[in-house]
C-alpha cells in the first residue's frame, strides 16, 4: 500500500499536477469565501474542463476544489457574520463575535488550523479504512447492494427538515425522475414521450447543477436587498496565527471529538459538511463545562465547526470511492467526474485504477496544504473578493453553469434539462420542499431497482434471499431502526408542540 | 399562509402521481421475472400519492384550525393565501426565468458570442438595484465574459459552443 502511495504522491508532484492543485484550492477557496456560491458550484463549473483531461489530472484539480470550497467559507463568516457555504453556518456563532471582540486574527489562526488538522485526520481515515471496505464490498452482491441503498435511503428522513413526509415526497420526485429513459436490465424506455433525446435519462449533472446552483440564483434574484452589499468587512492585522501553543493544546480533545463526528457524518450518505458542522458543535457546547461562554466568541466553537466540516470531506468520499455512493452533493458531482473519464467508482476502482484512488489521496494531502497556506498569505485578496456585487457575480455563474451542462455531451438539450431542474428545485423550496432528498432518490433508486430485479433474477422471484443473507439482512434491520428512531422522535416532538424547536 | 401551499402542492402531486399510475400501465414487461420495468413507476407513484395525502389532510386540518383564529386577526393584518411572495419579489425572478429560456432557445441560432451579451447585460440590470444601474460597466463586463469564456472553452477543452450567425 505504500509504495502505491508514494506513487499517488510522486504524481502529484509534477509541475503540471501541482499547478492544477493550486489553481482548483485557489478558485474553491474564492468559490467558498463568496456567499451564495458554494463548493458543489464551482466542481460543477470545472467538470466541464476536466474533460481533456488525463484522469489523474482532473481529479487533481478537482479534489483542490473540494478542499478549497468547504474551507473558503470561513472567511465571511468571520468577517460578515454570513456562512460563505452551508459548511460554516455554526463558525459564525463564535466567529464573528470575537472578531467584533477585536480579535480577529485570532479567530482566523484557530478556524484555518483547525481546518487543516480535521481535515487531515480525516484524508488519514480515507487512507485506511477505504481500502478494506472496498476489500470486503467486492463480496457484494445484488442482495447486499439493494440493502446498502435502502439503508442510505433511510437518510432522507433526517434530511427532510420540519416535514418528514414533505421529504419523503420529494424522495419519490427524484426516483421518478431518475425513471426517465432506459430502464435498467432490458432497457424498456420510460417516460420518454417520444423524445429521443429522453432515452438515456436525464444526466446527473444538469440535474444537480440545476437544483443546486440555478435554484439559489434565482432565489437570490428575489431578495434584491441583499445584505451583501451593505456590510463592509472588519479591519484586521495578523502576527502568526493569534493563539499559543497552550490554547493549542488545550483544543486536543475538543478537536479529536469534532473531527470524528465530521468523518463519521460525511460517511453517512448524503449528509456532509452543512450537518457536520452544527452537531459538532452543538456537542461540543453541551459537553463543555462553561457552556454559557459559547456564541460570545468562545475559541471551542469556532474549533468545533471548523474542524468537522473539513473533516467531513474525507469522510464523504469514504462510500464513494470504497461503495460508489456519494457522501454528499460534492461527491455525488465527484462521481459524475470520475464516470465522465470511465472509471468505475465502487469496490472495483481500486482494482480498475489504482492509480487513481491513491493519486486522489495524496492530491487531498497536498491540497489540505495549499489551502493553510493560501489562506495564510492570501487573506487580503480573499477579503477584497467579498466585496463584488452579486448582480455582476450570479449572472457570470448562471453562464458557466450552462456552458457546464452543454458540455455533458456536447448538446443543447442538457441546457435545458439544467435550466427545467432549476426552475424545479426553486418552486419546490418556495413550498418549503426539502431538495436533498430528491438527489438522494435520484441517485440511488436506479441503484436499488438494478439489484433488486438483478437479485429477483438470479433467485428466480424469491425475496427470501435478501433476508436471509447476513450482510444484506444486517442493513435492511439498520434501516428499519434509522426509520423506527426518527419517527419515534417525531412523535415526541408531537406531545410537546412547544419545544420542537429543530 | 403556509397550510394552503401544502395544499395547493398536495392536489398537484395527487394528479402527478395518478397520471404517473396509469402511463406506466404502457410499460411492457420485456422479461419474465418476478417485477418488470413498470414495477419502480408504480412504486414511486404510489408513494407520492400515499404521502400527498396525507399532507392533503394535515393542510385542511390545520388549515381549518387556522381559519377559526385568522378571522379574528382578519381585521388588523391581510395575509396572501399562497407562499410569501409579493410583487417586487416575483418580477425579479421571473424575469430572471424568462432570460434563461429565451437565452437558450435562441443560442443555437444567434450563437453564444451574440446571445451571451446580451443576456449578461439584461440579467445583470435585472437582479442590480436602480442606483446600481451601471450600463456601460455592464457592457464592457458581458462582452469580456462572453469572449473569454467562448475562447477558453473552444480552444483550450474543445467545446463546440454554438457559433450562430458569426459562425
Amino acid at each position: 500500500m505504500f509504495e502505491l502511495i508514494q506513487a499517488g504522491f510522486s504524481t502529484v508532484f509534477t509541475l503540471d499536477t501541482m499547478l492544477l492543485v493550486l489553481f482548483g484550492v485557489a478558485l474553491g477557496l474564492v468559490f467558498g469565501s463568496i456567499p451564495g456560491l458554494t463548493a458543489t458550484m464551482g466542481i460543477a463549473i470545472c467538470l466541464p474542463i476536466t474533460f481533456g483531461m488525463e484522469a489523474t489530472d482532473g481529479m487533481a484539480l478537482l479534489m483542490g476544489l473540494y478542499i478549497g470550497g468547504v474551507s473558503g467559507g470561513l472567511i465571511p463568516a468571520i468577517l460578515l457574520n454570513i456562512p460563505g457555504t452551508p459548511s460554516n453556518i455554526s463558525t459564525t456563532f463564535d466567529g464573528y463575535p470575537m472578531a467584533q471582540n477585536g480579535q480577529p486574527g485570532k479567530a482566523f489562526g484557530l478556524a484555518l488550523v483547525f481546518s487543516f488538522l480535521g481535515g487531515l485526520f480525516s484524508i488519514l481515515i480515507l487512507m485506511f479504512i477505504s481500502p478494506p471496505l472496498a476489500d470486503f464490498a467486492l463480496r457484494f452482491g445484488p442482495f447486499e447492494y439493494f440493502a446498502v441503498t435502502m439503508f442510505a435511503l433511510t437518510m432522507i428522513s433526517s434530511l427532510s427538515g420540519d416535514s418528514i413526509n414533505k421529504g419523503i415526497i420529494s424522495g419519490f420526485i427524484g426516483l421518478s425522475l431518475a425513471m426517465v429513459g432506459s430502464a435498467p436490465i432490458d432497457s424498456y424506455p420510460r417516460f420518454t414521450f417520444g423524445f429521443n433525446q429522453l432515452d438515456a435519462g436525464f444526466d446527473l449533472l444538469p440535474v444537480l447543477i440545476g437544483l443546486f446552483a440555478i435554484s439559489e440564483v434565482l432565489k437570490i434574484a428575489e431578495r434584491k436587498n441583499n445584505p451583501l452589499n451593505t456590510k463592509t468587512p472588519t479591519n484586521y492585522k495578523v502576527k502568526g496565527f493569534g493563539f499559543s501553543v497552550v490554547e493549542f493544546t488545550k483544543q486536543g480533545w475538543n478537536w479529536f471529538r469534532s473531527s470524528v463526528i465530521g468523518v463519521g457524518i460525511g460517511i453517512l450518505p448524503g449528509i456532509g459538511g452543512g450537518t457536520a458542522n452544527i452537531i459538532s458543535y452543538v456537542t461540543a457546547k453541551n459537553r463543555s463545562k462553561h457552556p454559557e461562554k459559547f456564541g460570545t466568541g468562545h475559541s471551542d466553537g469556532i474549533v468545533a465547526s471548523e474542524s468537522a466540516n473539513n473533516a467531513a470531506i474525507g469522510g464523504a468520499l469514504v462510500p464513494l470511492i470504497a461503495l460508489g455512493i456519494p457522501g454528499d452533493t460534492v461527491t455525488a458531482l465527484l462521481l459524475g467526474g470520475l464516470m465522465l473519464h470511465g472509471l468505475n467508482p465502487g469496490p472495483l476502482l481500486f482494482e480498475q485504477s489504482g492509480e487513481v484512488v491513491y493519486l486522489i489521496f495524496a492530491a487531498l494531502i497536498v491540497a489540505n496544504v495549499v489551502m493553510i497556506v493560501l489562506l495564510f498569505f492570501g487573506m487580503r485578496f480573499f477579503i477584497k473578493l467579498l466585496s463584488i456585487p452579486q448582480h455582476i457575480l450570479l449572472p457570470i455563474i448562471l453562464i458557466l453553469c450552462v456552458v457546464g451542462a452543454f458540455g455533458v455531451n456536447n448538446r443543447l438539450f442538457d441546457a435545458g434539462a439544467l435550466v427545467f431542474f432549476g426552475i424545479l428545485g426553486y418552486v419546490l423550496l418556495k413550498f418549503k420542499f426539502p431538495i436533498v432528498p430528491v438527489i438522494l432518490g435520484f441517485i440511488l433508486g436506479p441503484i436499488a431497482e438494478t439489484n433488486l430485479r438483478r437479485g429477483l433474477m438470479q433467485t428466480q422471484g424469491d425475496f427470501l434471499p435478501f433476508l436471509t443473507q447476513p450482510i444484506a439482512a444486517t442493513f435492511l434491520i439498520l434501516a428499519l431502526l434509522s426509520v423506527l428512531i426518527k419517527a419515534r422522535q417525531n412523535f415526541k416532538n408531537k406531545e410537546r408542540p412547544e419545544q420542537s424547536s429543530t | 399562509m403556509k397550510q394552503n401551499s401544502d395544499i395547493y402542492a398536495a392536489i398537484f402531486f395527487i394528479i402527478l402521481s395518478i397520471v404517473m399510475y396509469f402511463s406506466s400501465q404502457n410499460i411492457q414487461r420485456l422479461t419474465v421475472d418476478a417485477i418488470g420495468a413498470d414495477f419502480f413507476p408504480q412504486l414511486a407513484s404510489a408513494g407520492i400519492f400515499i404521502f400527498s395525502t396525507a399532507l392533503l389532510i394535515k393542510g385542511l386540518k390545520t388549515g381549518r384550525e387556522l381559519k377559526k383564529m385568522e378571522q379574528k386577526e382578519l381585521n388588523t393584518s391581510q395575509k396572501d393565501s399562497t407562499p410569501s411572495f409579493s410583487k417586487e419579489q416575483a418580477i425579479p425572478v421571473l424575469a430572471t426565468m424568462g432570460l434563461i429560456i429565451v437565452y437558450l432557445l435562441l443560442l443555437r441560432e444567434i450563437g453564444f458570442l451574440i446571445m451571451t451579451t446580451i443576456y449578461l447585460v439584461l440579467q445583470m440590470y435585472v437582479l442590480a438595484k436602480p442606483a446600481q444601474r451601471n450600463l456601460p460597466l455592464f457592457l464592457v463586463i458581458a462582452v469580456v465574459v462572453a469572449g473569454v469564456v467562448y475562447y477558453v472553452f473552444r480552444y483550450f477543452f474543445n467545446l463546440m459552443l454554438p457559433t450562430g450567425i458569426l459562425g
